[in-house]
């Protein structure tokens, strides 16, 4: 379009001229950005915790009574090796788990010691993927001489479900505070129209196209979501950062560092942030243009 | 260039602002319209410009069927058109310089088109020297001017006026449609609602008169503004009520000017 240089210029001026709304319309964009902004985090840093959690994150493989200890070294171990999403597999003799009974709970178990031992060989598997924890876990049990698969910790899959509740409340929240931007800066646009009815029925008797009409009032909202994007992004740093070592100081986990998702994260902002004034701008925008005359004015 | 061809209309809460009201208003002329208030004189000039809609029949403008027209187009209807209001509608933040580019802006003209063209046009309405001034620091009538010269800069083809006098000085009412009438003689078709008697009756213009959303008295279509009767054709008749119709024929402008300023004196008696 030619010649709309005036017109954005116009936009621009009435987010200072208008410039109380203006502030509110920028504090509610920039809290929903910013609580887009940590929920995305959080649950990076969950699923992060996650995967750090897999790394141990080990299941116990008890084998056949009959197996004897040679066996279990020489065939079983190897064959358990090579199940796909398997990372390390390490031996535990009966020997070995008898004495961790012994010094957890006392000599009520040396009768036991030897001959007498009525636990199984096994062993301790580590995943590499535990996303695929349960196929992982099925082979496992599918294979020669085991008897049975015990996981020691359920920690990851509760992380998991912990991380999926997250997601969908943030997603809840997110949802609703985009809805109430989008009200504020519709509101906040609605006013700099009903300030400007007198320019825009002006506008309209001359002939100037909806399009025309519109640009003023489009640009204001994206300018108010640029401003509210680029504060989210400075924000959202430091507010990270804060809730991280407050986080770290209670239970030390290995977080995201902020530096590693910076630029999509202000890139995201930004430019949701326009969208969300454009589109409340032109919520707003609808009702104006379809009256005439007289009735913008409010005769 | 305008035809209403049996145009009534009734506003959404009943009022009937027109109706059944033949009109054709060829290119070039200087039309007065005339009528007692709420005969239906904005109305009729709402649905040159569409920003309302007639209830009944079709309504012309330079050959276009209007009533139909999309609403999209309805922008480039009106760039053929230049506004003029009763209260001037000047935006008061900005310059008289800026009230009358605004509208060449806010159509897209280039800004150095747009600086050229403005200053042209002040000089022509006589207000070059105030370019600067804000519409406040101006009088009633310098700021009719600046409002013609908004109306004008996009170079229309009619130019429509709501009682552009009605809020300044008789004098300066005088000076207003003087300058009407010279932009008419450049071949601008012009439309002034006025309610001023002694303007009718300075200028020598065809006067149309509506009263009660009828047109009850047309002087028909003027082609020298001197002393000669009117040429009246068969189609300017066919608007006129018989029992005007019939005296309108062989009498002057400035008689039928007469009859009809009277019949409004005696309309607005009737008002009261
Ligand atoms: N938007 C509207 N809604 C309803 N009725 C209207 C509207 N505009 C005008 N009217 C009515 O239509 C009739 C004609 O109004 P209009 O404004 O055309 O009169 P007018 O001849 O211009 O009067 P005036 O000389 O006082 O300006 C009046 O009765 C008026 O009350
Ligand atoms: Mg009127």
């Amino acid at each position: 379009m030619r010649g709309i240089g005036y017109l954005i210029k116009e936009g621009v001026k009435s987010v200072w001229n208008n410039r109380m709304m203006s502030l509110a319309s920028i504090g509610v964009l920039v809290s929903c950005l910013v609580m887009t902004g940590l929920a995305v985090l959080l649950s990076l840093n969950v699923t992060s915790v996650v995967q750090s959690v897999g790394q141990d994150n080990q299941v116990t493989v008890f084998l056949n009574d009959d197996v004897n200890e040679l066996q279990a070294v020489m065939e079983i171990g190897p064959e358990l090796r090579k199940i796909d999403n398997v990372s390390a597999c390490e031996f535990y003799s009966k020997d070995e788990a008898i004495k961790e009974l012994e010094n957890e709970l006392g000599n009520l178990f040396e009768e036991l010691q030897g001959d007498n031992n009525p636990l199984p060989h096994a062993f301790h598997i580590t995943m590499e993927d535990l996303s695929k924890y349960d196929e992982t876990v099925k082979s496992i049990s599918q294979a020669q001489g085991v008897y049975k698969v015990s996981d020691r910790s359920d920690v990851a899959s509760k992380l998991t479900s912990l991380n999926e509740l997250t997601t969908q409340i943030g997603l809840w929240i997110v949802i609703v505070l985009a809805i109430i931007s989008l009200f504020i800066i519709s509101n906040s646009v609605r006013m700099t129209m009903y300030s400007r009815r007198f320019e825009i029925s002006i506008m309209k008797s001359v002939g100037a196209t909806d399009r025309f009409v519109r640009v003023p009032f489009v640009v204001e909202g994206q300018v108010l979501g640029l401003i509210a994007g680029l504060i989210s992004s400075g924000i959202i740093v430091f507010l990270y950062n804060g809730m991280i070592v407050a986080v770290q100081y209670i239970i030390p986990f290995s977080k995201v560092e902020y530096s590693t998702v910076a630029l999509p994260m202000t890139l995201a902002f930004i430019v949701l942030g326009i969208i969300i004034g454009a589109i409340g701008a032109g919520i707003s925008i609808g009702r104006y243009l379809k009256m005439e005359g007289g009735e913008i004015l409010g005769w | 260039m305008i035809q209403f061809k049996d145009v009534s209309k009734t506003y959404p809460n009943g009022t009937k602002a027109l109706s059944h009201v033949d009109i054709n208003i060829e290119k070039g002329e200087f039309v007065f319209i005339v009528g007692a208030s709420g005969a239906g004189k904005s109305t009729f000039l709402k649905l040159i410009m569409k920003e309302e809609q007639p209830t009944e029949g079709e309504i012309f403008v330079n050959n276009i069927n209007i009533t139909k027209m999309k609403r999209r187009k309805v922008p480039y209807l009106r760039r053929t058109m230049g506004i003029v209001f009763q209260d001037f509608r000047l935006i008061d933040k900005m310059t008289v310089f800026d009230n009358v580019a605004f509208a060449m802006r806010v159509i897209g003209a280039r800004p150095k088109a747009v600086k050229k063209r403005v200053l042209y046009i002040l000089g022509l309405v006589g207000l070059k020297d105030k370019a600067k001034c804000r519409p406040a620091e101006l009088s009633g009538g310098e700021q009719q001017r600046v409002s013609l010269a908004r109306a004008l800069v996009n170079n229309p083809s009619i130019i429509i006026a709501d009682e552009p006098t009605g809020n300044i000085d008789p004098e300066m009412s005088f000076e207003i449609i003087e300058l009407l009438n010279e932009i008419n003689k450049q071949g601008t078709t012009i439309i002034v609602v006025t309610h001023e008697h002694e303007l009718v009756h300075k200028f020598k213009n065809r006067v149309i008169e509506i009263n009660g959303g009828m047109v009850t008295a047309d002087s028909g279509m003027v082609t020298e503004k001197t002393n000669v009767p009117i040429a009246i054709s068969q189609e300017d008749l066919a608007v006129i009520p018989e029992e005007i119709a019939e005296e309108i024929s062989d009498v002057s402008v400035d008689e039928l000017n007469e009859e009809v300023l009277k019949a409004i004196t005696e309309g607005e008696a009737d008002d009261e």
